[in-house]
């Protein structure tokens, strides 16, 4: 199948690479540019490749509010809210976030599931006055992030983000183009969706280039979602895990009532049965880690490496992994296992969410 | 579509017990006229679909209906599928009180019993 490539696809120039099924900039100007951009200034990363579903009808929340776990039903036009579509096991199928726009309620999902959902939708959708279908072709989607993220659309993008709730959106023209904005941050890192059309994407695009943004590739983008401690499907998020796991308590409501896998999710957390817990992980400098090494502590694998990030410029290698309860504590070094080389220290939790808390 | 077992159209019952309360309810309501319960499955809960009740005197042409102790229970032909053979009672011991589904189909029920699996 050819791949896909983004409305952006010959603007953004850099090295393409093959991800998700997209032709995409791996790295667009330099490792430590992009990286520095995104943690102290402000970055925009296209990421058109995640999955845009709109959801259209009458019992469209009303029916995410009984699939997944964060209560959606209230949302009301330009409030958004993270929530995670579970099997009946309470295991993730995805975190999606789900924005009511008015005319339609938009779900982004991780890249790749967009059918995964919409079939899970169908399946579910028994009565209801709803239809689903794929925007993930049909705009572009960019990611603007860093610290000074919400300066930049304010001060020189001219939106108006007092009305902006936490996961929500607002309708805003920056340099005479349409846009959606919507409260996306990455982890503990402020960063902003921007929905808008194929045909402005260009003008936006060299826009924001133009005033100081600065555009990075995937590689950069993953660092810095490794670094934040946010899960990516696959590595950290899928099936085999639950969201308590994948420490996404914060996109769980305990009081909405039933959804499918709330019983299992509310027995892991009442009984405190979490097996184990999603750590950020920093590799000592002779570590040779991969995806999917082992970590071992007195001679047993305890725990498995799920992401890897590496800071430009010399920086530590760090990344993320599923660890044991017992051995899940911040500043426990544990070996990794051969023929992979060195140690990794734990650093800290992924999101909030940690042992006891 | 009709599933028969016998040659016995089956369809969803409802207990005299559970009939006497969906009249309580709907005089309380001040609900005039064939009184019925619209008995339906949505997709949700904890277990991947569940019920949905509502006492109603609205009969839509494509239901399909049984008339049982002075009451109608009305099926939509998508919930019928799911809900084939089910028997609407009425509990009201000391473990909760409220209307049941007793579903034949039904192969995982979740511990509040509003939510199961076929």
């Amino acid at each position: 199948m050819a791949l896909q490539r983004s409305a952006l696809h010959r603007l953004t120039g850099g090295a393409i690479a093959e991800r998700f099924g997209w032709e995409l900039p791996a790295l667009i100007s330099t490792a430590s540019g992009e990286y520095l951009a995104a943690t102290t200034g402000t970055a925009v990363h296209d990421i058109s490749y995640m999955g845009r579903l709109h959801a259209i009808g009458a019992d469209a929340l009303d029916l995410l509010n009984r699939l997944s776990t964060n209560k959606v039903i209230d949302l009301v036009p330009g409030e958004g809210a993270p929530t995670i579509l579970t099997t009946d096991q309470g295991r993730i199928l995805d975190l999606i976030h789900v924005v009511n726009l008015e005319d339609h309620i938009l779900m982004i999902t991780s890249p790749e599931l967009q059918q995964t959902i919409i079939d899970w939708l169908d399946k579910y959708t028994i009565m209801e006055d709803l239809e689903v279908e794929d925007h993930t072709t049909a705009d572009t989607l960019l990611h603007l992030l860093g610290p000074q993220s919400r300066q930049w659309l304010e001060q020189t993008g001219g939106v108006d983000l007092d009305g902006l709730s936490a996961y929500g959106a607002v309708y805003a023209q920056i340099a005479d183009t349409g846009v959606q904005v919507i409260d996306k941050p990455f982890g503990p890192l402020p960063g902003f969706a921007l929905v808008l059309s194929n045909q402005d994407a260009p003008a936006l695009w060299n826009n924001l280039v133009e005033t100081g943004v600065i555009p990075i590739g995937t590689e950069a983008y993953d660092t810095v979602r490794v670094e934040n401690a946010v899960p990516a499907y696959g590595n950290e998020m899928g099936q085999p895990y639950n969201p308590l796991e994948a420490g996404l308590i914060g996109s769980i409501d305990f009081a909405k009532g039933c959804y499918i896998g709330q019983e299992v999710i509310a027995r892991l957390d009442t009984y405190q049965k979490v097996q184990k817990h999603l750590v950020t992980l920093r590799f000592s400098p002779d570590a040779t880690p991969s995806p999917g090494a082992g970590l071992v502590q007195d001679g047993k694998v305890i725990g498995r490496v799920t992401s890897l990030g590496s800071i430009p410029d010399g920086g530590d290698t760090i990344g993320m992994g599923y660890v044991r309860k017992a051995f899940a504590s911040e500043g426990v070094t544990l070996e990794l296992e051969t023929p992979a080389e060195g140690s990794a220290e734990i650093t800290g939790f992924s999101q909030l969410f940690g042992p006891g808390v | 579509m009709a599933i028969t077992q016998n040659g016995v159209e089956l369809g969803v019952s409802v207990s005299e017990l559970a009939a006497k309360k969906i009249k309580y309810f709907a005089e309380k309501d001040g609900m005039v006229g064939d009184v019925g319960v619209r008995v339906a499955v949505k997709g949700g809960g904890c277990s991947g679909l569940t019920y949905d009740l509502a006492i109603t005197t609205e009969e839509r042409d494509t239901d399909k209906v049984v008339e049982q102790h002075g009451i109608k229970v009305m099926v939509d032909k998508k919930s019928y599928i799911f809900l084939v053979g089910t028997e609407l009672e009425f509990s009201d011991g000391l473990n909760g009180k409220g209307f049941v589904f007793v579903n034949p189909n039904a192969k995982k029920t979740c511990g509040c019993g509003t939510s199961f699996s076929v």
